[in-house]
């Protein structure tokens, strides 16, 4: 894996329209960027669309990369999350039903992902959660999954589990600071 | 503590991705002005990224699409073909100039050999004659090979459909660095003065 400052490099000289940049830009990170676009739209056809999409507009964004202040393989992330997330909730159609057995199929790699980087943080902290909580916090970020969505996953009320994520958040970053 | 706590879950909302229509609008408009939430923001989005550890390599042909989309179509096949000495060819040009200043002699000769096709063709640069001598030539039913010269980094000009014989390559092409290339196609030569596939088989000149 590329180390900070090379993709930051890649990054600012893709800005410049530096294709030799992109290129290498791409052969190290695409892997990663794919494995969250899969993740989220779990739809390989969808995905490869996904991947193309972020690497376009990276091409067109890169000038604004130091803009919120990301890290840069975070924003990479952020870039190709938030494409998969878009691409996911506009195909939803209003009367779909989230697949009952959701939460078998997708939790348990996820769970695992958590588990295979035990030592972060991130995983000491949202194991200290509840059971569903954590599960609600990995639901939002991995799947993209709305608070409608989790809301009727869990059986509560929108604005019940609204609430209740944010308390979860907040501990979080109590835990994680 | 309460407006702490408030951004804080706001700012990890946004970075988890559940905040949707105004409320989300409304803090990407406070996050272009507000340093303090900027930093909330990235920290969450740096802890939470971490959960992003799957990597599958995407199929070549992403990569090919996705240049395409960018930097337009590829160049075409012939822009592949460079000669990779050129100044190496020039100098042997030169010496056989003057080693062999006689003009019964080629300056250089290409050679192409296939399971299909065979040729030799040689080449007196100062008649800017080509002659072309045809071993093999066994194009598909219905189909002809024809014979191109490519200048250096420029599109192919078709010398028509192969056969035994001389001809005189035009002034405006430029032999330094030209190969010449087969290309199978309609009975006839190509309909539009372009090649319509990829060459057969290429090759560069050889100083004699």
């Amino acid at each position: 894996m590329a180390d900070r400052s090379e993709i930051e490099d890649w990054i600012a000289r893709v800005a410049l329209s530096d294709r030799a940049a992109f290129d290498q830009l791409y052969s190290a990170t695409s892997a990663k960027l794919f494995g969250v676009a899969l993740r989220v739209l779990n739809d390989r056809a969808q995905a490869e669309e996904a991947l193309q999409e972020t690497y376009i507009r990276i091409w067109q964004k890169a000038g604004q990369y130091k803009v919120n202040g990301l890290s840069p393989m975070t924003w990479l992330i952020t870039v190709a999350r938030n494409i998969a997330i878009d691409k996911k909730r506009k195909q939803k159609t209003p009367t779909e039903e989230l697949p009952e057995t959701i939460e078998d199929t997708q939790i348990g790699p996820e769970a695992a992902a958590i588990a295979a980087n035990e030592n972060e943080r991130l995983a000491v902290c949202l194991a200290k959660l509840p059971d569903d909580q954590a599960n609600a916090v990995k639901r939002a970020y991995m799947e993209g999954a709305t608070y409608a969505e989790l809301a009727s996953d869990f059986g509560i009320p929108l604005n019940t589990m609204r609430t209740w994520l944010r308390r979860s958040l907040i501990a979080l970053r109590e835990c994680l600071s | 503590m309460a407006d702490y706590n408030s951004d804080q879950a706001l700012a990890a909302e946004y970075a988890l991705g559940v905040l949707e229509g105004a409320e989300k609008r409304v803090f990407e408009d406070r996050l272009t002005r507000e340093p303090e939430l900027r930093d909330m923001y990235a920290a969450w989005a740096d802890e939470f990224s971490v959960m992003d550890t799957d990597e599958v390599v995407p199929p070549d042909h992403i990569k090919v699409a996705l240049d395409e989309k960018i930097f337009g179509p590829p160049a075409p096949w012939w822009h592949k073909f460079r000669l990779p000495s050129l100044g190496l060819v020039t100098a042997g040009i030169l010496l056989c100039v003057f080693l062999f200043a006689w003009p019964s002699y080629p300056d250089q000769t290409s050679t192409m050999r296939v399971d299909t096709f065979a040729m030799q063709a040689e080449l007196y640069e100062d008649d800017r004659l080509l002659k072309v001598s045809i071993e093999r030539s066994d194009p598909p039913e219905g189909r002809d090979h024809e014979l191109w010269i490519i200048p250096d980094g420029e599109a192919p000009i078709s010398l028509g459909v192969v056969a035994d014989g001389q001809l005189i390559i035009p002034d405006e092409i430029n032999l330094a660095g030209a190969i010449l290339a087969i290309t199978v196609e309609a009975k006839g030569g190509s309909p539009d003065g372009n090649p319509t596939s990829a060459p057969l088989v290429a090759a560069g000149f050889e100083p004699v």
